[in-house]
């Protein structure tokens, strides 16, 4: 293999291998299989490196479709060969709504993303719907503290969301 | 104006509306002349309605999960890739063959360098080693062939005792990638000799140990490196 062609499979590995494999675990919960899908999505991406930009914003978003779509290929083809473990396909998957699925999946994944501090008090403002005082008291951090913990947090995600070509 | 400093990390939790009552008036009053905090609001209006896609019971969720580990996937990659290449690469090498043979044929060019396609190959051998209490002996030629590498296999198996049934056997090659592929299946009777051979586009370097296990179960019963 030609070093520029090896330095460009280094280069999506680890751009883009980390997100894949959370996806592709997060769609269908399987490690293994999470291997052989992302192996061969980056193998795609790598092959048609001449129109694929990596550093484009719709690249992630491009390997992510076609890591979904090599998952549902792979439960179509397990529940031909009845495989009835395989064949109950996760709903994750069989969702219609792919972009908001995919969404759900960004916007989870950027807040899996955060430091632990500040997940917490996202977690407890938004999805608790607590107050700054309420946080305070639980988490045994002032006031102050919580308010900017949310600030860099809230920051913080929409860089990541923003990296993963979720803008709105 | 005096109260930005002591502001200026309001926005998130107003967005959220997490500010207590108070809170909330003092800010939007800052607000309504502080471009600065507003503009630093507007920026953030549209993650709550981004945090709303993901379902509460998923977003609780991660405040427990540990976080992934990922793992290595680049040196499967790689050696996919070059095995992949590898064939290709025969497969040019083979229509190039092909077509000098086919110029030969017709007797117009004689083609420099041929010969060295058919020299004998270079044979490295092996014995491989018991793993656990295999009753077999095995030993191995590994031939570096233009393509790749051949196996060459001979493999005794001693009846343990009177009551020793056949079995069935595999060789399996694993790679510098740690990858192993099967090459080979064969079935043998106590106390007779099988010589089972396969091939692999691995080079003779490129392998790492050679591996006879049971087909029945998969078991490693003896292993070797070059």
């Amino acid at each position: 293999m030609a070093d520029s062609q090896a330095e460009a499979l280094r280069a999506l590995h680890d751009e883009h291998a980390p997100a894949l494999w959370r996806y592709v675990v997060w769609l269908c919960g399987d490690r293994e299989l999470a291997e052989d899908i992302v192996q061969e999505t980056l193998l795609r991406a790598w092959k048609r490196t001449v129109q694929f930009d990596p550093a484009g914003v719709s690249a992630r978003a491009w390997l992510l479709t076609v890591a979904r779509n090599l998952v549902i290929d792979e439960y179509r083809s397990a529940r031909s060969r009845h495989e009835s473990p395989a064949a109950i396909v996760p709903d994750r998957i069989s969702a219609d709504h792919t972009d908001s699925v995919l969404d759900a999946w960004l916007v989870s994944d950027a807040l899996a993303q955060l430091s632990p501090e500040h997940r917490v008090v996202v977690v407890h403002a938004y999805y608790r719907g607590l107050s700054v005082a309420a946080i305070a008291r639980i988490l045994e951090i002032p006031e102050g503290t919580v308010k900017s913990r949310l600030h860099y947090a809230l920051r913080s995600m929409r860089l990541g969301l923003q990296e993963r070509g979720v803008t709105e | 104006m005096s109260d930005h400093d002591d502001l200026r990390d309001w926005d998130a939790a107003y967005l959220l509306g997490s500010l207590s009552t108070d809170d909330r008036r003092q800010y939007e009053r800052h607000l309504a002349h502080c471009t600065v905090c507003s503009a630093s609001v507007a920026e953030l209006t549209g993650l709550p309605g981004l945090l709303g896609r993901v379902p509460a019971a998923e977003a609780e969720a991660t405040l427990d999960q540990e976080p992934t580990s990922v793992p290595d996937l680049l040196p499967k990659l790689v050696g996919h890739v070059a095995r992949r290449h590898r064939q290709l690469r025969r497969w040019v090498l083979t229509a190039t063959i092909a077509g000098i043979a086919a110029v030969l044929a017709t007797g117009i060019v004689v083609a420099p360098g041929l010969t060295t396609s058919f020299t004998s190959p270079q044979a490295t051998a092996l014995q491989l080693q018991p793993v656990g209490q295999a009753p077999l002996e095995a030993s191995i030629r590994l031939l570096e062939e233009q393509w790749g590498t051949r196996i060459e296999m001979k493999c005794r198996y001693d009846a343990v005792d009177a009551y020793s049934l056949p079995a069935d056997y595999a060789m399996y090659v694993t790679d510098d990638a740690g990858e192993d592929f099967r090459v080979a299946t064969w079935t043998a009777s106590p106390g007779a000799t099988a010589t089972p051979s396969g091939s692999t586009s691995l080079t003779v370097a490129q392998i790492r140990s050679v591996e006879v296990r049971s087909a029945t179960d998969g078991t490693v019963l003896m292993r070797g490196s070059p």
